[in-house]
Protein backbone atom coordinates (compact mmCIF):
# COMPACT_ATOMS: atom_id res chain seq x y z
CA UNK A 1 0.00 0.00 0.00
CA UNK A 2 1.31 4.13 -1.17
CA UNK A 3 1.38 6.26 1.89
CA UNK A 4 -1.49 8.09 -0.41
CA UNK A 5 -3.50 5.24 -0.21
CA UNK A 6 -2.68 4.46 4.01
CA UNK A 7 -3.80 8.48 4.04
CA UNK A 8 -6.98 8.08 2.37
CA UNK A 9 -8.00 4.93 4.04
CA UNK A 10 -7.29 6.64 7.72
CA UNK A 11 -9.18 9.53 5.84
CA UNK A 12 -11.99 7.24 5.58
CA UNK A 13 -11.83 5.10 8.43
CA UNK A 14 -11.55 8.60 10.73
CA UNK A 15 -14.90 9.92 9.06
CA UNK A 16 -16.50 6.48 10.03
CA UNK A 17 -15.72 6.69 13.50
CA UNK A 18 -17.11 10.31 13.42
CA UNK A 19 -19.83 9.63 12.01
CA UNK A 20 -21.01 6.49 14.69
CA UNK A 21 -19.95 9.11 17.68
CA UNK A 22 -22.23 11.42 15.72
CA UNK A 23 -24.77 8.53 15.26
CA UNK A 24 -24.93 7.59 19.11
CA UNK A 25 -25.06 11.50 20.04
CA UNK A 26 -28.41 11.37 18.32
CA UNK A 27 -29.50 8.16 19.74
CA UNK A 28 -29.23 9.15 23.42
CA UNK A 29 -30.49 12.50 22.77
CA UNK A 30 -33.73 10.24 21.50
CA UNK A 31 -33.43 7.81 24.47
CA UNK A 32 -33.21 11.05 26.90
CA UNK A 33 -36.76 12.90 24.83
CA UNK A 34 -38.61 9.49 25.12
CA UNK A 35 -37.51 8.89 28.71
CA UNK A 36 -38.86 11.99 29.30
CA UNK A 37 -42.42 11.56 27.65
CA UNK A 38 -42.49 8.20 29.73
CA UNK A 39 -42.37 9.90 32.16
CA UNK A 40 -44.67 12.40 31.43
CA UNK A 41 -47.42 9.75 30.48
CA UNK A 42 -47.04 8.15 34.02
CA UNK A 43 -47.42 11.53 35.55
CA UNK A 44 -50.55 11.81 33.26
CA UNK A 45 -51.98 8.85 34.58
CA UNK A 46 -51.38 9.08 38.28
CA UNK A 47 -53.12 11.94 38.16
CA UNK A 48 -56.27 10.56 35.34
CA UNK A 49 -58.89 10.04 37.58
CA UNK A 50 -58.60 13.61 39.08
CA UNK A 51 -58.91 14.65 35.43
CA UNK A 52 -62.06 12.30 34.58
CA UNK A 53 -64.00 12.88 37.95
CA UNK A 54 -65.74 16.04 36.92
CA UNK A 55 -66.76 14.47 33.60
CA UNK A 56 -68.18 11.33 35.30
CA UNK A 57 -69.70 13.20 38.19
CA UNK A 58 -71.11 16.10 36.40
CA UNK A 59 -73.77 14.35 34.39
CA UNK A 60 -74.34 11.79 37.14
CA UNK A 61 -75.56 14.82 39.30
CA UNK A 62 -77.47 16.56 36.54
CA UNK A 63 -79.42 13.25 35.92
CA UNK A 64 -80.31 12.51 39.77
CA UNK A 65 -81.24 15.91 39.91
CA UNK A 66 -83.78 16.08 36.65
CA UNK A 67 -84.71 12.89 37.87
CA UNK A 68 -85.64 14.32 41.03
CA UNK A 69 -87.89 17.23 39.45
CA UNK A 70 -89.90 14.98 37.59
CA UNK A 71 -91.39 14.01 40.47
CA UNK A 72 -92.96 17.36 41.96
CA UNK A 73 -94.38 17.76 37.82
CA UNK A 74 -97.55 17.45 36.47
CA UNK A 75 -97.67 19.22 33.30
CA UNK A 76 -96.72 16.86 30.63
CA UNK A 77 -94.62 19.62 28.53
CA UNK A 78 -92.56 20.45 31.28
CA UNK A 79 -91.79 15.93 31.68
CA UNK A 80 -90.95 15.47 28.39
CA UNK A 81 -88.60 18.54 27.99
CA UNK A 82 -86.19 17.63 31.27
CA UNK A 83 -86.47 13.57 29.74
CA UNK A 84 -84.75 15.02 26.83
CA UNK A 85 -82.56 16.51 29.01
CA UNK A 86 -81.88 13.82 31.24
CA UNK A 87 -81.73 11.34 27.89
CA UNK A 88 -78.65 14.19 26.92
CA UNK A 89 -77.17 13.88 30.02
CA UNK A 90 -77.05 9.95 30.19
CA UNK A 91 -76.19 9.67 26.40
CA UNK A 92 -73.02 12.21 27.58
CA UNK A 93 -72.43 10.01 30.78
CA UNK A 94 -72.21 6.62 28.47
CA UNK A 95 -69.74 8.10 25.73
CA UNK A 96 -67.30 8.66 28.68
CA UNK A 97 -67.65 5.58 29.86
CA UNK A 98 -67.46 3.59 27.14
CA UNK A 99 -64.11 5.81 26.15
CA UNK A 100 -62.36 4.62 29.22
CA UNK A 101 -63.33 1.33 29.49
CA UNK A 102 -62.11 0.62 25.48
CA UNK A 103 -59.22 2.40 26.54
CA UNK A 104 -58.26 -0.06 29.12
CA UNK A 105 -59.30 -3.01 27.28
CA UNK A 106 -57.52 -1.64 24.18
CA UNK A 107 -54.20 -1.36 26.90
CA UNK A 108 -54.98 -4.65 28.32
CA UNK A 109 -55.36 -6.38 24.30
CA UNK A 110 -58.15 -7.30 24.87
CA UNK A 111 -59.94 -5.64 21.82
CA UNK A 112 -60.57 -7.69 18.80
CA UNK A 113 -62.70 -6.85 15.69
CA UNK A 114 -66.45 -7.90 15.06
CA UNK A 115 -66.67 -7.79 11.44
CA UNK A 116 -69.99 -7.44 10.13
CA UNK A 117 -71.48 -5.57 7.07
CA UNK A 118 -72.29 -2.19 8.69
CA UNK A 119 -74.80 0.54 7.59
CA UNK A 120 -72.48 3.24 8.09
CA UNK A 121 -75.05 6.01 7.17
CA UNK A 122 -77.27 4.31 10.15
CA UNK A 123 -74.23 4.67 12.64
CA UNK A 124 -73.61 8.21 11.97
CA UNK A 125 -77.17 9.17 12.47
CA UNK A 126 -77.25 7.75 15.40
CA UNK A 127 -74.33 9.34 16.79
CA UNK A 128 -75.26 12.79 15.66
CA UNK A 129 -78.66 11.61 17.34
CA UNK A 130 -77.22 11.27 20.28
CA UNK A 131 -75.23 14.39 20.86
CA UNK A 132 -78.00 16.42 19.37
CA UNK A 133 -78.30 17.85 22.90
CA UNK A 134 -74.70 18.70 23.19
CA UNK A 135 -74.82 20.07 20.26
CA UNK A 136 -78.10 22.27 21.09
CA UNK A 137 -77.07 23.84 24.14
CA UNK A 138 -74.14 25.02 22.43
CA UNK A 139 -75.81 26.30 19.77
CA UNK A 140 -73.77 24.58 17.13
CA UNK A 141 -75.57 22.95 14.13
CA UNK A 142 -74.28 19.62 12.50
CA UNK A 143 -74.76 18.71 8.57
CA UNK A 144 -74.42 15.78 7.12
CA UNK A 145 -72.92 15.41 3.60
CA UNK A 146 -73.92 12.31 1.98
CA UNK A 147 -73.50 11.13 -1.38
CA UNK A 148 -77.16 9.90 -1.96
CA UNK A 149 -79.65 9.63 1.00
CA UNK A 150 -81.60 6.52 -0.49
CA UNK A 151 -78.53 4.14 -0.71
CA UNK A 152 -76.84 3.78 2.45
CA UNK A 153 -72.94 3.07 2.30
CA UNK A 154 -72.50 -0.64 3.39
CA UNK A 155 -69.07 -1.79 4.86
CA UNK A 156 -67.29 -4.85 6.37
CA UNK A 157 -66.27 -3.61 9.51
CA UNK A 158 -66.65 -3.49 13.45
CA UNK A 159 -69.95 -1.04 14.11
CA UNK A 160 -69.07 -0.38 18.04
CA UNK A 161 -65.63 0.43 17.05
CA UNK A 162 -66.75 3.27 14.16
CA UNK A 163 -69.84 4.43 16.74
CA UNK A 164 -66.81 4.88 19.42
CA UNK A 165 -64.25 6.60 16.68
CA UNK A 166 -66.88 8.85 15.14
CA UNK A 167 -68.75 9.54 18.72
CA UNK A 168 -64.70 11.04 19.80
CA UNK A 169 -64.32 12.78 16.16
CA UNK A 170 -67.77 14.78 16.75
CA UNK A 171 -68.32 15.33 20.51
CA UNK A 172 -64.03 16.99 19.93
CA UNK A 173 -66.29 19.00 17.14
CA UNK A 174 -68.72 20.16 19.07
CA UNK A 175 -66.46 20.76 22.40
CA UNK A 176 -64.27 23.10 20.40
CA UNK A 177 -66.59 24.95 18.16
CA UNK A 178 -67.58 28.44 18.98
CA UNK A 179 -71.07 29.27 20.03
CA UNK A 180 -73.63 29.19 17.01
CA UNK A 181 -71.02 27.32 15.25
CA UNK A 182 -71.65 24.55 12.22
CA UNK A 183 -69.72 21.28 12.53
CA UNK A 184 -69.41 19.05 9.12
CA UNK A 185 -69.71 15.48 9.01
CA UNK A 186 -69.10 14.25 4.98
CA UNK A 187 -69.36 10.55 4.61
CA UNK A 188 -68.33 8.85 0.88
CA UNK A 189 -66.58 5.71 -0.85
CA UNK A 190 -63.53 6.57 -2.30
CA UNK A 191 -62.63 4.99 -5.81
CA UNK A 192 -60.94 1.80 -3.98
CA UNK A 193 -64.15 0.94 -1.73
CA UNK A 194 -62.78 2.65 1.42
CA UNK A 195 -64.57 4.69 3.46
CA UNK A 196 -63.74 8.17 4.23
CA UNK A 197 -65.37 10.56 7.02
CA UNK A 198 -64.29 13.63 7.96
CA UNK A 199 -65.38 16.11 10.64
CA UNK A 200 -64.84 19.62 10.28
CA UNK A 201 -65.45 22.35 12.71
CA UNK A 202 -64.65 26.15 12.53
CA UNK A 203 -63.20 26.35 15.97
CA UNK A 204 -59.69 27.97 16.94
CA UNK A 205 -57.88 25.50 15.15
CA UNK A 206 -54.74 23.34 16.09
CA UNK A 207 -51.04 24.29 15.53
CA UNK A 208 -48.52 22.05 13.36
CA UNK A 209 -46.14 21.30 15.67
CA UNK A 210 -49.14 20.18 18.41
CA UNK A 211 -50.51 18.13 15.38
CA UNK A 212 -49.01 14.91 16.37
CA UNK A 213 -49.38 15.39 20.24
CA UNK A 214 -52.33 15.26 20.57
CA UNK A 215 -52.91 11.72 19.38
CA UNK A 216 -51.01 10.73 22.85
CA UNK A 217 -52.82 9.61 26.00
CA UNK A 218 -54.64 11.87 28.42
CA UNK A 219 -52.86 14.68 26.30
CA UNK A 220 -54.75 17.87 26.05
CA UNK A 221 -53.52 21.02 24.16
CA UNK A 222 -54.80 23.13 27.06
CA UNK A 223 -53.58 21.92 30.66
CA UNK A 224 -53.70 23.18 33.94
CA UNK A 225 -56.51 23.91 36.42
CA UNK A 226 -57.43 27.51 33.80
CA UNK A 227 -58.47 24.90 31.18
CA UNK A 228 -61.38 25.96 28.71
CA UNK A 229 -62.27 22.42 27.70
CA UNK A 230 -63.40 19.04 29.32
CA UNK A 231 -62.34 15.71 28.51
CA UNK A 232 -60.15 13.21 29.27
CA UNK A 233 -57.82 13.61 26.71
CA UNK A 234 -58.09 9.62 25.60
CA UNK A 235 -60.25 10.56 22.49
CA UNK A 236 -58.19 10.77 20.08
CA UNK A 237 -55.72 8.28 21.06
CA UNK A 238 -58.37 5.91 21.56
CA UNK A 239 -59.54 6.99 17.96
CA UNK A 240 -56.05 5.88 15.88
CA UNK A 241 -55.38 2.70 17.99
CA UNK A 242 -59.19 1.44 17.25
CA UNK A 243 -58.48 2.45 14.25
CA UNK A 244 -55.20 0.85 13.68
CA UNK A 245 -57.11 -2.41 14.78
CA UNK A 246 -59.47 -2.15 11.64
CA UNK A 247 -56.71 -1.15 9.04
CA UNK A 248 -57.50 2.95 8.90
CA UNK A 249 -56.07 5.48 9.55
CA UNK A 250 -57.02 9.21 10.16
CA UNK A 251 -55.41 12.34 9.11
CA UNK A 252 -55.91 15.92 10.71
CA UNK A 253 -55.79 19.27 8.36
CA UNK A 254 -55.59 22.74 10.45
CA UNK A 255 -55.17 26.49 10.05
CA UNK A 256 -54.70 28.18 13.17
CA UNK A 257 -58.13 30.37 13.92
CA UNK A 258 -60.03 28.70 10.84
CA UNK A 259 -60.73 25.13 12.23
CA UNK A 260 -59.84 21.63 12.05
CA UNK A 261 -60.65 19.18 9.85
CA UNK A 262 -60.12 15.21 11.02
CA UNK A 263 -60.57 12.42 8.07
CA UNK A 264 -60.71 8.79 8.70
CA UNK A 265 -59.87 6.45 6.16
CA UNK A 266 -61.52 3.47 6.63
CA UNK A 267 -61.15 0.02 4.38
CA UNK A 268 -63.23 -2.61 4.47
CA UNK A 269 -61.80 -5.35 6.32
CA UNK A 270 -59.91 -8.30 5.12
CA UNK A 271 -60.95 -11.41 7.80
CA UNK A 272 -58.21 -13.75 7.59
CA UNK A 273 -60.33 -16.45 6.67
CA UNK A 274 -58.10 -19.33 7.97
CA UNK A 275 -56.94 -20.29 4.52
CA UNK A 276 -53.22 -20.74 3.81
CA UNK A 277 -52.45 -17.99 2.64
CA UNK A 278 -51.71 -14.53 3.75
CA UNK A 279 -50.65 -11.26 2.37
CA UNK A 280 -48.70 -8.33 3.94
CA UNK A 281 -46.78 -5.36 2.25
CA UNK A 282 -48.07 -6.65 -0.99
CA UNK A 283 -46.17 -10.40 -0.96
CA UNK A 284 -48.37 -13.47 -0.79
CA UNK A 285 -47.42 -16.12 1.22
CA UNK A 286 -48.57 -19.93 0.94
CA UNK A 287 -48.17 -22.11 4.29
CA UNK A 288 -48.09 -25.75 3.38
CA UNK A 289 -46.07 -27.56 5.67
CA UNK A 290 -46.71 -27.37 9.38
CA UNK A 291 -44.08 -28.59 11.37
CA UNK A 292 -44.32 -29.29 14.96
CA UNK A 293 -42.72 -27.32 18.04
CA UNK B 1 -61.67 -27.47 20.97
CA UNK B 2 -62.51 -23.89 20.65
CA UNK B 3 -60.75 -21.90 18.46
CA UNK B 4 -59.03 -18.03 18.19
CA UNK B 5 -58.00 -16.02 15.69
CA UNK B 6 -55.42 -13.72 17.30
CA UNK B 7 -55.29 -10.07 15.97
CA UNK B 8 -51.96 -8.15 15.66
CA UNK B 9 -51.28 -5.98 18.85
CA UNK B 10 -53.73 -8.30 21.30
CA UNK B 11 -53.31 -11.11 23.39
CA UNK B 12 -55.04 -14.45 24.26
CA UNK B 13 -54.32 -16.34 27.85
CA UNK B 14 -57.50 -18.69 28.70
CA UNK B 15 -57.90 -21.70 31.39
CA UNK B 16 -60.18 -23.61 28.63
CA UNK B 17 -58.43 -25.52 25.88
CA UNK B 18 -58.08 -23.26 23.21
CA UNK B 19 -56.63 -23.58 19.33
CA UNK B 20 -55.11 -20.30 18.83
CA UNK B 21 -53.83 -19.57 15.69
CA UNK B 22 -51.60 -16.35 14.17
CA UNK B 23 -49.60 -15.17 11.22
CA UNK B 24 -46.74 -13.49 11.92
CA UNK B 25 -44.17 -10.88 9.63
CA UNK B 26 -41.64 -9.59 10.79
CA UNK B 27 -44.12 -9.82 14.33
CA UNK B 28 -43.43 -12.03 17.03
CA UNK B 29 -45.60 -13.92 18.92
CA UNK B 30 -44.56 -15.04 22.81
CA UNK B 31 -46.30 -18.08 23.82
CA UNK B 32 -46.20 -19.06 27.92
CA UNK B 33 -46.74 -22.73 28.61
CA UNK B 34 -47.28 -23.96 32.35
CA UNK B 35 -46.99 -27.45 32.31
CA UNK B 36 -48.76 -28.82 34.89
CA UNK B 37 -51.94 -26.77 34.80
CA UNK B 38 -52.03 -27.44 31.27
CA UNK B 39 -52.42 -23.83 30.63
CA UNK B 40 -51.03 -21.52 27.69
CA UNK B 41 -50.80 -17.79 26.41
CA UNK B 42 -49.74 -16.25 23.41
CA UNK B 43 -49.36 -12.18 22.23
CA UNK B 44 -48.55 -10.76 19.25
CA UNK B 45 -46.59 -7.43 19.03
CA UNK B 46 -45.14 -5.58 16.36
CA UNK B 47 -43.26 -3.34 17.32
CA UNK B 48 -40.50 -3.64 20.07
CA UNK B 49 -40.81 -0.78 22.75
CA UNK B 50 -43.60 1.61 23.40
CA UNK B 51 -41.95 5.38 23.14
CA UNK B 52 -45.07 7.14 25.01
CA UNK B 53 -47.15 7.84 21.71
CA UNK B 54 -50.55 6.80 22.07
CA UNK B 55 -51.95 3.51 23.75
CA UNK B 56 -49.61 1.81 25.96
CA UNK B 57 -51.43 -1.19 24.15
CA UNK B 58 -49.75 -5.08 23.66
CA UNK B 59 -48.84 -3.39 19.85
CA UNK B 60 -45.29 -3.00 21.87
CA UNK B 61 -43.48 -6.06 23.13
CA UNK B 62 -42.04 -4.79 26.24
CA UNK B 63 -45.90 -4.24 27.08
CA UNK B 64 -47.56 -7.29 25.65
CA UNK B 65 -44.15 -9.58 27.37
CA UNK B 66 -45.30 -8.03 30.75
CA UNK B 67 -49.29 -8.05 30.10
CA UNK B 68 -49.13 -11.98 29.03
CA UNK B 69 -46.78 -13.00 31.83
CA UNK B 70 -49.17 -11.03 34.56
CA UNK B 71 -52.14 -12.44 32.79
CA UNK B 72 -50.92 -16.18 33.29
CA UNK B 73 -49.90 -15.83 36.87
CA UNK B 74 -53.76 -14.21 37.18
CA UNK B 75 -55.76 -17.13 35.89
CA UNK B 76 -53.16 -19.59 38.50
CA UNK B 77 -49.94 -20.73 36.42
CA UNK B 78 -46.75 -20.64 38.33
CA UNK B 79 -43.81 -18.37 37.41
CA UNK B 80 -41.23 -21.60 38.04
CA UNK B 81 -43.43 -23.70 35.73
CA UNK B 82 -43.50 -21.34 33.08
CA UNK B 83 -41.70 -22.03 29.58
CA UNK B 84 -41.49 -20.26 26.43
CA UNK B 85 -41.64 -20.74 23.00
CA UNK B 86 -41.47 -17.96 20.93
CA UNK B 87 -41.85 -17.37 16.79
CA UNK B 88 -41.98 -14.48 14.04
CA UNK B 89 -39.87 -12.12 13.16
CA UNK B 90 -39.04 -12.43 10.00
CA UNK B 91 -37.66 -9.61 7.68
CA UNK B 92 -40.05 -10.02 5.04
CA UNK B 93 -39.38 -6.48 3.36
CA UNK B 94 -35.46 -7.31 2.77
CA UNK B 95 -33.22 -5.60 3.81
CA UNK B 96 -33.89 -1.89 4.60
CA UNK B 97 -31.39 0.73 4.48
CA UNK B 98 -32.06 1.44 8.34
CA UNK B 99 -29.33 -1.23 8.90
CA UNK B 100 -31.16 -2.82 12.05
CA UNK B 101 -34.35 -4.49 11.09
CA UNK B 102 -37.88 -4.38 12.96
CA UNK B 103 -38.16 -8.67 12.73
CA UNK B 104 -34.32 -8.45 14.44
CA UNK B 105 -35.30 -6.03 17.32
CA UNK B 106 -38.50 -8.21 18.05
CA UNK B 107 -36.89 -11.10 18.52
CA UNK B 108 -33.89 -9.61 20.54
CA UNK B 109 -36.62 -7.74 22.80
CA UNK B 110 -38.52 -11.41 23.23
CA UNK B 111 -35.02 -13.17 24.42
CA UNK B 112 -34.12 -10.76 26.48
CA UNK B 113 -37.37 -9.84 28.56
CA UNK B 114 -37.69 -13.66 28.95
CA UNK B 115 -34.19 -13.87 30.12
CA UNK B 116 -34.87 -11.18 33.04
CA UNK B 117 -38.55 -12.82 33.64
CA UNK B 118 -36.02 -16.03 34.01
CA UNK B 119 -38.27 -17.90 31.83
CA UNK B 120 -36.70 -20.72 29.32
CA UNK B 121 -37.10 -20.91 25.84
CA UNK B 122 -37.94 -24.25 25.02
CA UNK B 123 -38.35 -23.90 21.37
CA UNK B 124 -38.15 -20.86 18.95
CA UNK B 125 -38.63 -20.26 15.06
CA UNK B 126 -37.42 -16.95 14.63
CA UNK B 127 -36.21 -14.60 11.53
CA UNK B 128 -35.49 -15.62 8.04
CA UNK B 129 -37.32 -13.51 5.19
CA UNK B 130 -40.62 -15.41 4.99
CA UNK B 131 -43.85 -15.29 7.47
CA UNK B 132 -45.52 -17.87 9.76
CA UNK B 133 -48.52 -19.10 10.21
CA UNK B 134 -48.65 -20.83 13.67
CA UNK B 135 -51.33 -22.84 15.99
CA UNK B 136 -50.68 -22.85 19.55
CA UNK B 137 -52.90 -26.02 21.31
CA UNK B 138 -53.21 -23.81 24.74
CA UNK B 139 -53.36 -27.59 27.16
CA UNK B 140 -50.48 -29.28 25.84
CA UNK B 141 -48.35 -26.46 24.69
CA UNK B 142 -47.68 -27.83 20.95
CA UNK B 143 -46.99 -24.94 18.44
CA UNK B 144 -47.70 -26.18 14.53
CA UNK B 145 -45.74 -23.60 12.40
CA UNK B 146 -45.71 -23.16 8.77
CA UNK B 147 -43.25 -20.96 6.76
CA UNK B 148 -44.19 -18.89 4.55
CA UNK B 149 -43.06 -19.56 0.40
CA UNK B 150 -43.01 -16.12 -0.80
CA UNK B 151 -44.70 -14.86 -3.90
CA UNK B 152 -44.51 -11.38 -4.86
CA UNK B 153 -47.65 -10.35 -5.96
CA UNK B 154 -47.88 -10.25 -9.71
CA UNK B 155 -45.24 -12.77 -10.27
Amino acid sequence: MTDDELLTELAKRFSQSEKAFSDLGVLSLKLLEMNQRLEASEALKTNFLSNIRNEIVNPLNSIIGLAGQILHLKDEKDISQIVSMICSEANNLDFQLRNIFIAAALEAGDVDPKIVRVNVNAIIRNVIDSFFGAAVSKSVVITLDVPDNDIPILLATDSEKLEIIFANLLSNAIEFSPPGGVVTVALKLNLEGWLVLTVSDCGAGIAAEDQKRMFDRFTQLDTGTTRSHHGHGLGLCITSSLLELLGGSVMVQSTPGEGAAFSVTLPPFNVFDGEDTFSENDNLFFFDDMSEK
Amino acid sequence: MLKHFLFPGTLFADPKPHQVSTVLGSCVAVCLWDSKLGISGINHYMLPLWNGEGLATPKYGNIAIEKLFDRMQVIGCKHDRLVAKIFGGANVTGAGNSGYLIGDRNITLAKQILSELGIPIVACDVGGRVGRKIILNTDSGVVFVGKGRVNALGE
